[in-house]
Order: C-alpha cells, then structure tokens, then sequence
C-alpha cells in the first residue's frame, strides 16, 4: 500500500533578496516522491514531471531540457543507502527517450559532454579480502557480508567503457571505517566530480575522505580529510577556480586532539567547505548552528558566487553569498510518506537542489508558466491573504 | 556594555492557558549576564556579573543567584571549566565565593547548606594505562583526566571528596570510540536526591548513575540498551523517575534500521526513565533532527507536568506539555562574543547552557521588585528606533492581532 501525502503551502519562500541572488529555477526531487518539481524564486512550480518510479537519489537537467532522473524501481537493495535501479532521460513533457537499468546503481552520476554517464554502483568485494576491512560497528555487516563501491563509464550504447573498482585501490590497512557506522560498505561513496583531465573525484563518506582518482592507472593520487575534522561530508564539485567545493555534514566529526573542540564548537553543524587542493587549505565556508543534516545534503556553487545549500532532513535550501549573507531560503512543502519503503515517513527530505539559470541553454523555447500548476495551491483563506499582504509590506521595509 | 539583540520577537509561541507562567532565568555562554524575563519576554531582573557563564546559574530559595563563572585562572584544556563558584544577592553585591580552576559544568546545592561541585582530577598512571578506548593519542600531554565531586560548607572547607576513577571500571567503562581520552566519564550534571545519593552522568560513557554518598558505591547505573547519546542533565522527578536531556551526539545506531545511512538521524531527546526497570516513561524528540543540540541542553518537569527544555547551540528554549504541544517558545535574543579559544574562532553565539523557570510564588521573589520598565533601556540600546523599526513594529502587531 502506499502512501502518498502532499501539502502545498502558500509562503514556501522565506527569505529572498532579489539582488542577491542568482535567479532563475531550482530542481528538486523530494525523496521517494514520483515528481521532480522545478520552481522559480518565489516558490512557483514551473515545470513538473510525473515519473514512472520515486527518486532514490534526485535527477538533474541536462543542457537539451530533458531531465535525467535516477529513479528507485522494484528490485532495489533495501540494506544499501541511496540505492536505485534505473537512470532514465525524459523530456520536457515526461517522454522517455533513454534509460539504463542496473540494480547496483547509487547516490550519484555525472553526465559528460559527449553523451556518456559516470556512475556509482555498488558491487561485491572478494572473500579474501572480506574479513581483513577494519573498522566499523562489529556484526554489522549484510547477510555477513561487506559491499564495495565502483564506478562505472558508460556510453549512450550502454557499454561499459570503464570501470574502477574501489576494493583494487583502497588500502586496507589504513582505510578504516568510521567505529560507530555498520560494517555494511567499504568505502561508502555518496558524490562524484569529473576533473577537466578526467580524473575523479570521489567523496567517501565513511571514511571522512575525498580522493582523486587517476583515469588512467586508477590509482587514489591525492586526499583531503580527516585531519580536517570533516564528518561524512556529501557532494564533491570542482570549482572553476579549481578549488573543491563539498557539504560537510559534521557527522561523526573526529577530533585529533584533545585540544580540537568537537564537543563545544560551531562545527556539531554542517558547513559548505571551499578547499584549495594544492595546500589542503580551506579558503571558504559557511557556519550557522541552524543547518544540520546528520545524510545527505548538497552545495554547489553558482556563477555569481553564491553558494546553493540544500539541508535534506529539513527540505530547506538557503542560498549564501560569499559574504555569508542569506540571498533565499526555501523550504520544501512537499512531503511523501511511503509505508512501503524502509517504512519510511519521509517528510520533506530532499537529497539535493540544484539552481540553473534562467538562461540556460534547456529552457530555450520550453513552457514555465506556473499558471498551468496552480491546481496544486489549495485556495488561500481570507487570513493567508491577508498575511501575505503584511508579509509583503514586511519584505519591503527590510525584514 | 554592549548588548547585541538577535530579533525583536523573542517569544514566538505562547499560550498562557498551558504554559507553566512564570519567570525564565537565563544566561549566555561567556557573557557575564543573567537574565530573568516574563512570559512575554520582558527583561524583570539582570545581574551583572563579574565572570563569563561557564555553566549552571541558579536562583537559590533566599532569591540569590549561584553562578558558575569563568575567570582569568579557568584553565582552557577542559571543556565548560571554571574557576569560581560564586553566590550574588538580588542587587549583585557578592555573598559567598569558592574558588577552583578545575570546577566545571554543574553543581549541587545540598539540603544541608553546603555545595557539591564537579571537578577535573588527574586519573593515577597505573589506572590511565588501562582505560580503553576514545581516539588513540588523544590524551593531554599523556595524561587522562576523570571526573570528581567535592562537598564545601559555606566556610569553603572540603567535608566529602569522591573521585570517579576509583570507582569506575577500566573493563567496561569503556570511552566512545569517536570521543578524545583526554577525560574519561565526563560528567555534566550532578543533583542531590532525596535520600541523599548522588545522580549524576558519565557523557563519554553513554550514561546516568547514582552514587550512594555514605558507601562511596555506584548503585544504579543506566543500561547501554536504553543507546543514549551523550545525555546531559539528568534530575529527579517527585515520582522517581528520571528525566534527562540525551543529545544524540555519536549515539549507536542500532543496526536493525534501514538503510543506514537515512537511520543516521542524529536527533536530541529528552527521557524520562524509570530507574527500577530502566523503561522509557515519556519522551520528547522532533521529527527529523530539528531538534538538536549535539552539546549542553536543558531539561525541567515544571510543576504542572509540563517540561521546558533549552537547546543549547540554537540558544531556544521551549515548553512542551505532557502530551508533547509546545505552549511557549523564546529564543535568546542576547549574543555573546565568544573568545577565540581552543580551535574555535571568535564568534558570536547564542548558546545557552539550561534555561530555568520559576513560579510567581517562588520563595525567591517575595519581597522583590519586578518592573520590565526598568530595563527597557537595554532593549533600545542596540540602536534607537528607527522609522523602519516602528514600521515594523505594527506591523508585527497586525500579524499578532491575526493570530500569527
């Protein structure tokens, strides 16, 4: 049986400085909810799509209009995080025009230039090695088994041109799972960014580690982590700059020292971090004892300078600049309860937002009428209409 | 003096028909004020005092105020340390003082008119050597401290000393493995009850425990199935149970959950346990972690079933009643600049370590002077108001009148 609760509310918008802010649309998928919705800045549904299976993950635009959606079909692996089956292409009317089923499929692809698909799959890690892993919560494995994480190179074929497999390049010795996390993947990876030579970038959650990997050999040619009290950090992006932008949920923060302050810092909260990865420096980030998500979570960067955060157990995005002020906060009023998955009772979790300008290439020549939505609003009361008159006449005087 | 108010409505839910009315005693984490505000959020009484808030402040039955401050000589290796315990009357003017750079967090104000508080103690080498767990090298200068409490009279002499290293056990009292080995036990809050024990928690350690005083023993000790997360705060209620805030911080995750990485939902809660069985009797979460404060936090059973809780990182304080509806709600509209200390940076925050409310009745208040007006000058001291503030202010004021 499922269940399917939506609640549309009226002032989804919280904070908005339009000068601030880079305008345009904002996709997002709310978790285990069937629809993609992409909304303008004042919270509009502008374009929505009704897909054939939930998000696992979330989907993402691509520079035709169509929507690449990483959805979770029957068949999914319950035990294994951000797990889904299918990466589907629809169009801008829901059409499908591609799809890739492989039931392994998690977290996080990357579309490139010329058509292919980067993404992350789970796959099974030799009995040899099986019982050397360190770390993690004892007993905690899968049926007693440990999963490993690989990522795959595909073409609009479908063939596998290249494959890394994490258990080949991980060292087991020192790659030691977080000691309160179940022993259930070595080398949990959540996010993937392409370097311009095509290296990757992968974000390895529980081991509170980043690393590049070199296309050619495979080998993991640079780290960033711990040392820098990062905790299960989520979504890798390589900055034109050529900085690394990445969410640090601050879970499970590791203190070095007893002079490192876990306990009683501002950093119990999750932060967008800007890296320089030729010094290991962090250049920028973003502190507010308000945001915390323990998973998931994004931050991208926008041409302008600010920076996109998407707080997922919360369904609310803020918008800072890189003066550390609120350009827009939103938060998500669509909520999915699936009885059906995990028994969960998911709220308005949200895995990622991402912003596209309003002239990106996708939305040449295609409807954003929010008119052709509006049966989603349920009609105001007198007193809703009222308010927003007030709260409008707020907005202008600066609060 | 420079007072920086966050907002202008600090009081965002009231219901005077539910709420446990009353005034709400407060302070900012190293700002050296106390705050004393009505329902409404009115300022009634401030203290100012003469060191930064390093933990509890409690308004005593005679209406004085028991601060546990940090001056100059706290020494800066340990977290929430102070170095006086001090005792102010209403008009600020110093009644009683104890000194300590090792005392830390809470304090007991004992039935019998002497103090317990809780201290950092050095843990014996040959002990140190065998606690396991915690961070590896993540000792001070290779030396693991524990907690201890020592009882004073009002003299300042020391009439009872118990060190928990003595009575812990290096088997199984073992740190969580995410925590540094710098302090091994870590205790928050430490309460009298009524037949004289000593409750008290062992953060690192994942829990609560009594002490009976007379023996020196650990009587009672929480069972790890209850998976706190570093709880802070625990009292006694008149039924006997326990209420404590747990944070959630590095809580176990069960393992039955599914899938992992959606059940690690770090959320704080506050429980009320029943000590004879170890079974939840009520319990306070919000959905999906909005409730979280990974360090500090405040729990109080007001007299009329009702509980007001202080999440400390967001500098809120909220009272929930029995059947969990929030009644009032008040954010800390006074920052403090935080010194750069440790790692961390200088910073402005609004953390606080518990809020606590008292009633019109309490013994405290007779005789006393409770007139808002006179601090309204603190209110204006941010900055004169402005067209826009005033603009503002009907505008509030509409929103009110609509209900909002």
């Amino acid at each position: 049986m499922v269940e399917i609760k939506e609640k549309r509310k009226t002032n989804d918008v919280k904070i908005y400085y339009k000068s601030l802010a880079y305008n345009g649309y904002t996709l997002f998928a709310p978790l285990l909810g069937n629809r993609a919705y992409l909304i303008d800045m004042l919270g509009n549904i502008c374009q929505m799509w009704e897909m054939k299976h939930p998000a696992g993950p979330h989907g993402k635009l691509l520079p035709s209009g169509n929507l690449l959606w990483m959805g979770r079909g029957p068949g999914a692996i319950e035990e294994l995080g951000g797990n889904a089956t299918e990466l589907v292409e629809v169009d801008w009317d829901g059409n499908e025009v591609w799809k890739y089923e492989d039931p392994y499929m998690h977290h996080d692809f990357v579309y490139l230039d010329n058509g292919n698909l980067i993404i992350l799959m789970y796959e099974e890690v030799p009995d040899k090695l099986q019982s050397k892993i360190k770390g993690g919560i004892p007993g905690t494995e899968v049926d007693g088994k440990i999963i490993g994480v690989s990522v795959r190179e595909i073409n609009r074929e479908k063939d596998t041109i290249w494959e890394w497999h994490g258990y080949k390049h991980l060292d087991i010795d020192n790659d030691i799972e977080c000691a309160l996390d179940p022993r259930f993947v070595w080398g949990y990876t959540n996010s993937l960014a392409v370097f311009p030579n095509g290296d990757l970038l992968l974000s390895l959650r529980q081991l509170n580690t980043i690393a590049r990997i070199d296309r050619k050999s495979g080998d993991i040619i640079w780290r960033w982590g711990p040392e820098h009290m990062i905790g299960h950090q989520h979504c890798v992006s390589i900055l034109e700059n050529g900085n690394i932008l990445l969410f640090d949920n601050g879970y499970h923060r590791q203190p070095f020292k007893p002079s490192d302050p876990p306990d009683i810092s501002d950093l119990e909260a999750s932060r967008p971090v800007e890296l320089n990865p030729n010094n290991g420096e962090i250049v920028w980030e973003y502190r507010n004892p308000d945001i915390y998500t323990s998973a998931a979570g994004s931050a991208y960067r926008l041409p302008n300078g600010n920076t996109l955060l998407c707080e997922s157990f919360k369904g609310t995005f803020y918008e800072i600049t890189y003066n550390k002020e609120i350009a827009w906060k939103y938060v998500s009023p669509f909520s999915f309860h699936r009885k059906d998955i995990w028994g969960w009772i998911g709220d308005n979790f949200v895995f990622q937002a991402h912003r596209y300008g309003s002239d990106f290439a996708g939305f040449k020549g295609k409807d954003l009428d929010p008119e052709r939505y509006e049966w989603t609003i349920r009609k105001k009361s007198k007193i809703e209409i009222e308010e927003e008159r007030i709260m409008d006449r707020l907005g202008k005087t600066g609060y | 003096m420079n007072y920086i108010r966050r907002k202008i409505n600090d009081v965002k839910v009231y219901d005077p028909a539910k709420a446990y009315n009353g005034y709400t005693l407060f302070a900012t984490g190293f700002s050296k004020d106390a705050w004393l505000i009505n329902m409404e959020g009115e300022i009634v009484h401030h203290w100012k005092m003469k060191s930064m808030s390093s933990g509890e402040a409690l308004l005593l039955p005679n209406g004085n105020l028991m601060w546990l401050g940090r001056g100059p000589d706290a020494l800066v290796e340990f977290p929430n340390n102070g170095s006086e315990l001090i005792e102010v009357d209403w008009d600020g003017n110093e009644v009683w003082k104890y000194e300590d750079p090792y005392i830390n967090h809470d304090f007991a104000c004992l039935r019998n008119g002497n103090t317990i508080v809780c201290r950092y103690v050095e843990v014996p080498q040959k002990i140190a050597g065998k606690i396991k767990g915690g961070l590896p090298g993540t000792e001070l200068n290779g030396k693991i401290y524990s907690c201890g409490f020592r009882e004073i009279n009002k003299k300042g002499e020391i009439v009872w000393e118990w060190n928990h290293y003595d009575h812990l056990n290096t088997e199984t009292d073992i740190l969580c493995p995410l925590c540094t080995r710098e302090i091994w036990g870590y205790t928050n809050a430490v309460e009298e009850l009524p037949n004289g024990n000593i409750l008290f928690t062992l953060r690192r350690l994942n829990k609560v425990a009594i002490l009976d005083k007379d023996s020196g023993e650990i009587v009672w000790q929480s069972k790890p199935e209850l998976g706190l997360g570093h709880p802070h705060n625990s009292t006694v209620l008149e039924n006997g149970n326990i209420l404590l805030f747990d944070n959630g911080l590095h809580r176990k995750p069960d393992g039955k959950s599914i899938p992992p990485d959606i059940s690690e939902i770090e959320y704080s809660s506050i429980l009320e346990i029943n000590p004879n069985n170890d079974k939840l009797k009520w319990e306070y979460t919000d959905h999906l972690g909005s409730f979280y404060s990974p360090y500090c936090g405040g729990a109080e059973r007001l007299p009329n079933g009702n509980t007001l809780i202080c999440e400390t990182i967001k500098g809120r304080f909220f009272e929930v009643t029995y059947d969990k509806k929030i009644v009032w709600e008040y954010l800390n509209p006074f920052l403090a600049r935080r010194p750069a200390f440790w790692r961390m940076e200088e910073a402005l925050i609004a953390h606080v370590f518990r809020a606590h409310r008292y009633g019109p009745d309490y013994a405290g208040f007779k005789g006393k002077e409770f007139d808002p007006f006179k601090y309204e000058w603190i209110v204006h001291k941010r900055k004169n108001k402005t067209k826009e503030d005033i603009e503002e202010d009907k505008l509030l004021k509409r929103l009110k009148d609509l209900g909002y």
